[in-house]
């Protein structure tokens, strides 16, 4: 009978081979967290690049708030849009560019509970509001639920009731990802692929590293937060552009769909606490370029939201003496295809020369 | 009725349903042993064994037979 | 979940070290599995779907029960009645959308019938006939209907053969659910043995031919007659594989909690004749239908008062024929309908066949007049192989018009076929096609080489899984390991999905 358990164990070689190689290998960053490595790196003044693949951003982030300095001049906080704020641009250098991709209601508030939670005090915000931030179906989508204690949060506070310090987010389902990753075989097959053409066991280019000579094509972040895509990214020229402005998708503008109430009112909310602090702030927006302009402007009033937004923020600046900064309507920015890197980013180059974000 | 009386007039049955005069049938003979007594031809033999006794096989036991010896005591069962 | 995830492993260990712990209440341990399971692979609305289960399950139970109390006239119609009402269900869940569908063109209705297009309820197909041929056993009196009600659902129910079959009678499987297994590890390994070799067979073998013909039926303007006749016989692989890889996970399932499940294949291409095929070829489906289907309606008084009147106006032999061909015809209508109700699967899984088998069964004096003349030695092997060679390609051309996905596209698929007979480009080009790597290709000829060894064996009566179980233990670890390695390596897991899962 003992003989017969024993026979089980022939299998364990088999099972520790692909245990072992999809942990080891981690092509798709599962097993291996590096975002409070690559934020106290950032911190210490480096620029860093993502060798293997992305880092979960909302992680970065958090550890960035919780290790900056206690006094900064100025934060940019926004999606994708603003990623290429610099501390260049911004006429200090104590600042730091808190963007994150697809950022949406929760995440920002999240932000901002977060900097209010690590006692960060800012003189100066430069926000970006763009559709996420106004319809509960587009946040439903794209929310990450790691923010969501701090949203709570800070929606408390502005409504100005007591809150306990939130618990930080349990991933529950990255644990379940990696419990389903460790075993699989195809993702087995693909730490195999990446063994092969990386020629070795042992992984050549860090998940993730400091910025030199030889890694300066890649992508990477800035130590003040904000990112520099990578140079074959940067040469995507008007051709390129255009034609992925064909494929735009109407769900990121919120067909049929307007600013919701709620979240207007406590958008509101936010902004009388950061008056309250004396925090400046300038509202930024991010012009679209001409093709999906027109898409958007042939939609009429199946895209109201898009107009809703700019007004809506136009107020606000005037109600709270805040400044605005750009406009959806690519006319009166005057750009066009040529200054964008994809349907949506305009290059940072051009965005700091459009604008002054001092 | 005695066995041997049973496998006379079975043998007459298979033989006309089949059109094989040189069938002979024993306890143990299996479909496979008889030419031409495949599972569709099976139907028109039973057919033929209940018009010749003159009673109904019932479906399950026409189903779960496996011999022809089985056959038979079937037969004598219900010829009672 | 599906049966290649490692969501579906971790449910499998869980049942089986319950199945043992907890041996005073297996049956009740592979009741909530199998529920459990039944939910957790089923897409839409697990409301419905409890409730679905509990109305079968319970139709089944009562009127089992019912019957054995009856006699006569009431007993056959409470027969009737659950039968009917499981045969309903089948078809407004499975098949009324696309019978409907089928049948708008043809009488240029112009209504909407989409209300008719319910959430998919897997495994329905299958364990409809389950119930209903228990049901039938009931009213012949082949088995005692069963008093527990936990038996009954779990007979139905039972997770293995819940999603593709086999499927089982009754009396083959109470006593297996009745007894108390304990743990063998020479049985488990077998089974171990046979899920490796299923998967091996489904992910290695299975979806490469897949890729030839997806790429060729998909893209056929480019390819020509001879190309898609080779494609179709790579689909006879495909399915074969995929089928079989199935059938040897479910059993290698099953086994490892003791349970025996029938065989659903027994090397179906060693088959000389189309009638041969499907005796070998979804063994458990041909059954059902011979015994359920066929049999009472070649008995029945219609078919055998034709019968008689064929007598008298065509003489004796060919009076015999004319109800076989006609429960022949009926027969594969319901296997076509019982395949999904769309218009193409109903041609090629059943109008086809059985037009093939009535033929091949007419033919059959020419035929052998044919060879005779012909001085043919038919006990060669040479004339066995041509025999089997012919079957494959006869059942090839049934299944092309499955490949094709749609009665139009095979129409059009047939219409270029003709128009190019030869494909002037060279092998390399068209591999290239198929996107098919220098890898690939020397898998599947691995993968059919070793399929070919397996299949000897069945033939010969053996399966390859005793042969094995024989052998050394090194020899039977060196083939798990090798099975394994290459499925680690080779195994295209991807999302696809099992064939027969479809149904």
């Amino acid at each position: 009978m003992r003989k017969g358990w024993l026979r089980l164990l022939t299998f364990i070689p088999l099972l520790g081979v692909l245990f072992g190689i999809n942990y080891y290998e981690d092509p798709g960053n599962v097993f291996h967290e590096a975002s409070q490595e690559i934020a106290d790196a950032m911190l210490a003044g480096q620029n860093v690049y993502l060798g293997s693949s992305n880092c979960n951003d909302r992680m970065l982030v958090t550890s960035l708030i919780e290790g900056m300095p206690k006094h900064v001049d100025c934060l940019t906080i926004g999606p994708s849009l603003t990623m290429g704020i610099r501390r260049g641009n911004v006429g200090t250098d104590s600042y730091y560019n808190l963007s994150m991709s697809n950022l949406c209601f929760t995440d920002m508030m999240a932000e901002f509970g977060l900097l209010e939670l690590n006692g960060v005090e800012y003189d100066r915000v430069i926000l970006c509001l763009d559709v996420f931030m106004f319809d509960p179906e587009l946040n439903a989508e794209y929310t990450s639920p790691e923010m969501e204690p701090y949203a709570t949060y800070m929606l408390g506070k502005l409504e100005g009731r007591e809150m306990a310090y939130p618990n930080a987010y349990v991933n529950y389902e990255r644990f379940k990802d990696q419990v389903r990753e460790i075993m699989s075989v195809s993702y087995f097959q693909s730490c195999v692929w990446f063994i092969r053409s990386n020629e070795s066991l042992k992984i050549p280019t860090d998940r993730w590293g400091i910025v030199d000579e030889s890694t300066q094509d890649m992508a990477y972040y800035m130590s003040d937060g904000s990112y520099v895509y990578s140079a074959g990214y940067r040469a995507n020229d008007e051709e390129y552009v255009t034609n992925q402005a064909k494929f735009f998708e109407y769900d990121v503008v919120a067909p049929d769909r307007h600013i919701d109430p709620t979240y207007a009112q406590q958008i509101r909310l936010l902004m009388d606490y950061l008056t309250a602090r004396g925090v400046e702030v300038d509202f930024y927006i991010s012009p679209f370029c001409p093709t999906i302009w027109e898409l958007i402007q042939l939609q009429g009033e199946h895209c109201p939201i898009v107009g809703e937004i700019e007004q809506y923020l136009n107020e606000l600046a005037e109600e709270y003496g805040f400044g605005v900064i750009g406009s959806y309507n690519p006319y009166v920015v005057g750009v066009t295809e040529a200054d964008y890197w994809d349907s949506r980013h305009l290059s940072h180059d051009r965005m700091n020369e459009l604008f002054d974000f001092t | 009725m005695t066995r041997d009386e049973v496998y006379e007039r079975l043998n007459k049955v298979f033989r006309d349903v089949l059109d094989d005069e040189d069938i002979e049938l024993h306890d143990e003979t299996v479909a496979d042993d008889v030419e031409g007594w495949d599972s569709f031809e099976h139907i028109n033999i039973i057919v033929g064994v209940e018009e010749e006794f003159g009673f109904k096989i019932p479906m399950g036991k026409v189903v779960t037979m496996k011999n022809v010896g089985e056959m038979v005591d079937i037969i004598m069962e219900l010829g009672k | 979940m599906s049966l290649t995830s490692s969501r579906f492993f971790l449910f499998l260990l869980v049942t089986v070290i319950l199945f043992y712990i907890l041996k005073p209440v297996q049956k009740y341990v592979l009741l909530a599995a199998s529920l459990f399971f039944y939910l957790a692979i089923s897409p839409g609305s697990k409301a419905s779907l409890c409730i679905i289960i509990a109305l079968i399950g319970l139709v089944t139970y009562i009127s089992t029960n019912l019957m054995e109390r009856l006699q006569g006239k009431l007993k056959g119609t409470v027969a009737f009645l659950s039968i009917a009402s499981l045969i309903v269900s089948l078809f407004m869940f499975k098949l009324a959308y696309n019978v409907v569908n089928a049948f708008t063109p043809i009488l240029h209705l112009n209504s909407d019938f989409s209300w008719l297009q319910f959430g998919a309820v897997v495994g329905l197909s299958y364990y409809t006939l389950t119930a209903i041929g228990y049901i039938v056993d009931v009213y012949w009196g082949t088995v005692k209907a069963s008093r527990n009600i936990a038996e009954v659902f779990l007979f139905i129910f039972f997770f293995p053969q819940l999603i593709s079959g086999p499927i089982t009678r009754f009396g083959e499987m109470r006593e297996q659910f009745a007894a108390r297994h304990s743990f063998d590890m020479d049985r488990f390994m077998f089974g171990v043995r046979r899920m490796a070799w299923g998967y091996f067979k489904k992910l290695v073998i299975s979806e490469r031919f897949g890729m030839v013909v997806d790429t060729v039926f998909t893209y056929y303007t480019d390819f020509s007659l001879t190309n898609v006749i080779v494609a179709a016989l790579c689909y006879s692989v495909q399915l074969y594989t995929d089928f079989s890889g199935c059938m040897d996970i479910i059993m290698g399932a099953a086994m490892l909690l003791g349970i025996e499940l029938p065989d659903n294949f027994n090397a179906p291409f060693f088959s000389e004749s189309v009638q041969e095929f499907w005796q070998r070829w979804h063994i458990t489906l041909g059954t059902w239908f011979k015994d359920y289907v066929m049999y009472p309606l070649q008995k029945s008084k219609l078919m055998q008062s034709i019968g008689k009147r064929a007598k008298k106006v065509f003489g004796k032999k060919p009076a015999k024929k004319i109800p076989f061909y006609l429960s022949l015809a009926v027969l594969w209508c319901l296997i076509g309908l019982w395949h999904g109700g769309t218009l193409y699967y109903f041609i090629g899984s059943g109008v086809l066949p059985g037009s093939i088998l009535i033929l091949s069964d007419l033919c059959q004096p020419l035929l052998a007049k044919l060879t005779k003349g012909l001085h043919i030695d038919t006990g060669r092997a040479s004339w066995r192989w041509f025999r089997r060679v012919r079957t494959i390609f006869l059942i090839s051309m049934c299944w092309m018009v499955l490949c094709s996905n749609g009665t139009r596209n095979y129409i059009d698929i047939v219409k270029h076929s003709l128009s190019m007979p030869i494909n002037y480009a060279s092998f390399n080009d068209i591999i290239e096609l198929i996107k098919l790597s220098n890898m690939d290709i020397l898998l599947m000829a691995v993968g059919v080489v070793v399929l070919f060894l397996a299949e000897v064996c069945a033939f010969k009566g053996k399966s390859i899984h005793k042969v094995l179980d024989e052998q050394n233990y090194l020899i039977k670890v060196g083939v798990v390991y090798a099975e394994i390695i290459t499925i680690m390596m080779y195994g295209l897991v991807g999302s696809s999905s099992f064939i027969y899962f479809q149904f």
